[in-house]
């Protein structure tokens, strides 16, 4: 007669984790015997139900997550994406002003425009500097300078005793 | 035929296939494919993080940085079999890294820290009846009491394995180990639980409670 040979706790346990794991007699065993069977059931049962209370014992009306500018794709501000490449750019574009040719005075200098303008400024300056020579003092200095030298022509004692009385009605010689 | 109603076909059934599918026109840049995953996988996940952070805002903020997180680095996912590990892999470090955080903030008295290691002591919030009430906080201290006897590996196995759903592969592939390995921890861990007559006769006791 042959004695039969039931699974121990440790393989009851290893049917739990990963039946297919057993050795093909025992398996076979598992397969056949009740008793086995439901001594691998009632552990397989008492770890379900530990899973189902745990589970039962999260909320439900959580906060949903939120993927938040997940459509921007391309469109999305580079400096979101990569801030190295953010910054690149606009050390780029700060050079990129910086370097412009209209951007820089020192070539304003030399452009035809400029020198021709700088020319006709300088052919002014000299006429004004020839004039200066010819008559140093201003219009209105050269004016005064011929009326003051008619007036003091008119004061000399000659031309008085020929014009009559003095200031003061009377004549020298009376 | 519309692709949206392709769309909520693959939704209504997500299989492996399908799974796949969505997985793979997410990581070509379709928004509504990821949000099908994301409504798909949100409510594992949150579960996930609220029973290792046990506070509802920090499990809500950490699901949030997870799926942030998912949508960066989808490209970079090979595999799109293996979607839900990495996800997974994804919210485990999430939560490693806020127990971390939280550890430094405590040292400094800023915060108070809980243990890693420790299971959710959470507030009932279905049926809050005062049956309902007693029932599961004996069960959170039954298993408070389990998980006290489980090594770091032996607790994260058993709780992918029988609160997360995960089958072996999936946590091999979440953990970086072999199945093997997987399979070592899992055994050792439901030694224990079996082991422990308390949880036992309250599981037994609820289910006939039904």
């Amino acid at each position: 007669m042959n004695k039969v040979i039931h699974l121990d706790d440790k393989q009851i346990v290893e049917a739990v984790i990963d039946e297919s794991g057993l050795h093909g007699e025992l398996r076979r065993h598992l397969f056949e015997c009740p008793d086995c069977r439901a001594q691998k059931e009632v552990l397989a049962g008492d770890l379900a139900r530990f899973g189902q209370i745990s589970r039962e014992q999260a909320h439900l009306n959580y906060r949903k997550p939120r993927i938040v500018g997940q459509r921007a794709g391309w469109f999305a501000p580079v400096w979101r994406v990569r801030p190295a490449l953010g910054l690149g750019l606009v050390f780029a574009t700060f050079l990129a002003l910086l370097l412009y040719p209209p951007a820089m005075k020192r070539d304003r200098l030399y452009t035809q425009e400029v020198v021709y303008n700088e020319m006709v400024q300088d052919a002014k300056f000299m006429t004004e500097i020839e004039k200066l020579e010819e008559n140093p003092l201003p219009r209105f200095y050269v004016n005064m300078e011929d009326q003051g030298e008619q007036e003091g022509d008119a004061q000399l004692p000659g031309a008085r005793m020929d014009k009559g009385p003095t200031h003061d009605g009377e004549s020298r010689d009376g | 035929m519309n692709p949206t109603q392709g769309l909520e076909s693959e939704i209504l059934r997500p299989g492996a296939v399908q799974l796949s599918a969505l997985v793979e026109r997410a990581r070509e840049g379709d928004g509504d494919a990821f949000e099908k995953l994301m409504e798909l996988h949100q409510d594992e996940i949150f579960r996930l993080v609220f029973f290792r952070t046990r506070s509802k805002i920090d499990a809500e903020d950490l699901t949030q940085d997870i799926f942030m997180s998912a949508f960066k680095y989808l490209p970079q996912l090979k595999d799109s079999d293996r979607f839900r590990p990495w996800l997974y892999k994804i919210a485990l470090n999430r939560v490693h890294d806020f127990h971390r955080k939280n550890k430094l903030l405590a040292y400094f008295g800023i915060t108070e820290h809980r243990d890693e290691t420790d299971v959710a002591d959470v507030e009932p919030h279905l049926n809050p009846g005062a049956l309902d009430t007693v029932i599961r906080k004996e069960f959170w201290s039954c298993v408070k009491q389990l998980s006290k006897k489980f090594s770091r590996m032996e607790k994260e196995v058993f709780f992918l394995r029988f609160v997360d759903d995960l089958n072996l592969r999936e946590i091999a592939q979440t953990l970086g180990r072999s199945e093997s390995a997987v399979k070592t921890h899992l055994y050792r861990a439901i030694r224990k639980f079996k082991e422990d007559s308390a949880l036992s006769g309250f599981l037994r006791g609820e289910q006939h409670g039904e």
